[in-house]
This record gives C-alpha cells, structure tokens and sequence, in this order.
C-alpha cells in the first residue's frame, strides 16, 4: 500500500527549487532517499511530502488514515522547533494538540525518548540553548510520539556529531521495523551506505528513480555518482 | 506628473491587496469561532490568556500614566483657555475629549508600539524559523494556534486599556481640576456621569473593539509576508506600524464622523 503518492507534481513559486513532472511513492515500511545537489529541490519535495506547501500541478496524496491527526513526523534540517517552548513542550505539542494523549503522559513519554536518546538533562532548555545534534533528537522525539506512518527528514545526519548520528540511524531502522515509511533527502548518500531503500535522483526538476542500490550503484551519470560520495 | 499617477496606483493597488488580506483572515477567524472543529479549546484559552497578561495587564502603568497626565493637561488646558466658561462645560469636555476621542487613540497607540511590534517580529521570525512550517506539517493550523489567541487576546487588552485610560484619564482631570481651580471631585464626576451618554460608551468601545482588531489582523499580516531573509524583518514591523497607525486614523475618523452624522 503506498502511504505517499506524487503524481505529476510540478511546483514554482520563485522562493523553493521547481519541480516538473514529478511521480513516485512510498509503500508502507519502506524507505526512499532523495538526493542530488544543493538547489536540485530536495526540500521543496521533503515539503511537499509533509504538506507544508500546496503542489502547483499534479497531486500529492497521503494515505494515512482518518483517525490519524499527525500523519507525518516532519524532521526538517534547520528550525521547525518554536523558540518559546522548550524541547520537551515542542516534542509534546503535537500529541497535546490533537489530544491524542493528556500533557502528563505526553511529557512522561518523550522523557524516556529524551533519556533514551542521551539529552534527557537538556529536556527543559530552549532550542536557541542546544546544539544541533540535541535539537535533531528533540525533533526525531517529537516525530515519534505521534506515532506517523510517515516520517520526512531532511539531511537527518548532517552537522550532528557521531553519537547522535548513531542514535538517529538506530532510530531509522526501528522506524522500518515498525513498518513505517520513511522519506529522506540528503545532499551525500555516503552516510547512508548499505541501507536498504530506493532512490530518487534530481536535477533541474526533474527526477530519475532508481528501484535498490543495485540499479543505482550501475548508473554511470558523473552527477549521480558525485552524490554517491 | 506620470510618475505621481503610477505611484499612486501602486499605493492603490497595495492598499486593495491588504484589504484583501485583512477580510480573508477575518473570514478564516469567523469560520474557526462558529465551527471550532479540531480546535484545542484549553490550549487555545491559555494561549490567549497569554495575550492579555503582555497585551494589557503590562501595558496598565503606562496606560495609567498617560491617561492621568493627558486628563490633566486636558483639563489645564481648558481651564486656562476658557476661563470662567470651563468650569460649566468641564464635564463635555472630558467626555469628549477622553471618552471619544484620546482614549481609544493613545490605547491604539500603545497598542502598536508594545505589542503590534512584537507580534509582527514573532510571527516574521516563526516563518524565517521553519516553526510556521513545522506547525502545518504537523496539522496544527497556525490560524488556530497563532493567530486566533493573538487577535483575541489584543481585542480583550484593548478593550481594557480603553477602559482604564477613560476611567483614569476623567480622574487626572478631576485632580487637575481641583488642585487648579478647587472644584471638588464629586462636583466634577457628576458633571462627567451628566455629560457621559450612551452614545459615548457605545463609541469608545466600538472604536476600542475596531482598533484592537486592525492592529491585531495588520500585525499579524505584515508578519506573514516575511518569508526567507531575515532584512525583510525590520521591513515588515515598519511596515505594519505605519499600516496600523494609519488605518486606526482613518477608522477613528470615519467612526466619529458617523457619530455626528447620526
């Protein structure tokens, strides 16, 4: 069952990349790297996915169910945390927000994330007070409690340091485990080398797809494989 | 003489766009108020509590000291002006002055100056910080969440603010009043309460209920529009600031001349 499906999707607003054209899914457990260079439109895609932005021509359709009120844990590269909660309140939010569990049990829940995660002491500082690495855990955390089918995440592993790096890969197999999708772009797949998944390839727009690292490690586009690291 | 047309069709068409923007939030914030669904009424409620206490409940010493220094002079003014003549007309002129006019205008003012300001600024920074973009990903409206408590708790504060600068701006009259001239206060407060007509309470407070929404809806507009460079920031909070200062000028005219028309 495909939990994401981009048909046709074209985007042009002068701010984010163009895209043109673009189609491809997502099935339930599985993951798809999207990758190319800076400028290609990885974030526009990624923002897209998470329906922060509107397609321009086409159809982006979530299958996420109607019971659920957070069908994506967006995990976006910089921000997306707002500045006057602390961690610990922005990975409640969500969850709080759509009442899908009181703030006690919220908060006790992303506690254990937070300690599992090794930033349990900074639970209670604001975003602006923690480094990158802390605030891509709080934000994986908050992805987390609200249990989506989807998550989107933007260069998950870039600018954090290596323990968090390990703690987020060993957070993005359990994802798949679970049988949760998962979209992630990224500028270099050397990070991710091994991992199980399809890719999609962009450049001026446009998008070439590629079924497993098989197919991919045979292309032999000098732009492609720049990005292979 | 070209250029002056152009310029101003600019301005025309700039204005209208804003206009535009102002109804669609309205309309937005109505929708939301007559079918609250997926609204989280508690958080909502706290959120705009939120509003009030910097809104309002901080802006009350300076609204004070305003409201009792402008009654004063008001009245110092007045007294040294008309002469015996002002002693009988004191209680209008309060009313008019304060009531009609001063109080709402210098709420507004203040308004705009504490809490306008920081509303543009912290809604232009939640767009610059990906956090506006967080929230749509995570299907929390940023109408519900953002704005609706802001707007709410700005029309409450100045509905409040208008209050208190009548109340204390009549009473630094008083007090001018009668350390100028001895008149006593009882005299003076009953001479207000005659002049004080129903038309006046409901003025004041249209214009209390008006002017707190446009500045709430253009701050949060103008904040809206920051997208991607953080210079566009400064740009906006002016921006909204002439806008609001504007905007409230104009109301404040057209709602007066209505209430001498009428």
């Amino acid at each position: 069952m495909s939990l994401l499906e981009f048909r046709g999707v074209g985007f042009e607003d002068g701010e984010h990349a163009a895209l043109r054209g673009l189609d491809f899914s997502v099935e339930a457990g599985r993951r798809l790297f999207v990758f190319g260079r800076s400028g290609s439109g990885k974030g526009t895609v990624m923002r897209l996915a998470a329906g922060v932005l509107e397609p321009g021509a086409g159809t982006v359709r979530l299958e996420a169910g109607e019971r659920c009120l957070a069908p994506v844990g967006y995990v976006p590269r910089e921000g997306g945390m707002l500045s006057n909660l602390s961690l610990l309140d922005n990975a409640v939010l969500p969850v709080v927000y759509h009442k899908m569990m009181s703030r006690d049990a919220a908060s006790r829940k992303a506690r254990s994330w937070f300690d599992e995660f090794g930033i349990g002491s900074q639970a209670l500082k604001r975003p602006a007070e923690v480094g990158v690495s802390v605030r891509r855990l709080a934000l994986l955390a908050r992805g987390i409690l609200a249990e989506p089918p989807l998550f989107v995440l933007e260069d998950p592993l870039s600018e954090v340091d290596a323990a968090a790096a390990r703690v987020i890969k060993s957070v993005l197999e359990r994802i798949s485990q679970e049988g949760r999708a998962c979209l992630l772009a990224a500028g270099s797949l050397s990070p991710f080398e091994g991992w199980e998944g399809s890719f999609l390839f962009l450049r001026g727009g446009k998008a070439q797809f590629y079924e497993d690292g098989r197919a991919l490690s045979a292309e032999k586009d000098p732009e492609v494989r720049a990005c292979l690291g | 003489m070209q250029e002056s047309v152009m310029y101003l069709g600019r301005v025309a068409a700039r204005s209208s766009a804003l206009v535009g923007q102002v109804y669609r939030l309205h309309a937005a914030l109505i929708t939301k108020l007559r079918s609250p669904r997926g609204l989280n009424i508690e958080l909502v409620r706290r959120l705009t509590l939120n509003q009030v206490l910097f809104s309002g409940v901080q802006a009350v010493p300076l609204i004070a000291a305003s409201a009792t220094l402008i009654g004063g002079v008001a009245i110092m003014q007045t007294v040294s002006l008309l002469s015996g003549l002002a002693y009988e007309l004191i209680g209008q002129i309060l009313v008019g002055i304060i009531v009609r006019e001063i109080g709402p205008l210098i709420a507004a003012v203040v308004l705009i100056g504490r809490s306008g300001t920081a509303m543009a600024t912290e809604i232009g920074s939640m767009r610059l910080n990906g956090e506006w973009d967080a929230l749509k990903a995570y299907r929390i409206d940023p109408v519900d969440f953002v704005i609706l408590p802001r707007v709410a708790g700005m029309v409450a504060s100045m509905f409040c603010m208008v209050v208190c600068f009548d109340v204390l701006g009549i009473l630094g009259g008083c007090g001018m009043a009668l350390l100028m001239k001895g008149i006593s206060s009882a005299q003076l407060l009953s001479r207000v309460g005659s002049a004080l007509t129903n038309a006046d309470l409901a003025v004041t407070l249209l214009k209390a209920l008006v002017f707190g929404e446009l500045v709430a809806t253009l701050s949060c507009i103008y904040g809206m529009r920051v997208h991607g460079s953080p210079t566009e920031l400064p740009r906006a909070v002016t921006r909204a600031v002439v806008a609001c200062m504007v905007g409230v000028l104009v109301l404040d005219s057209l709602i007066t001349a209505a209430f001498y028309i009428l």
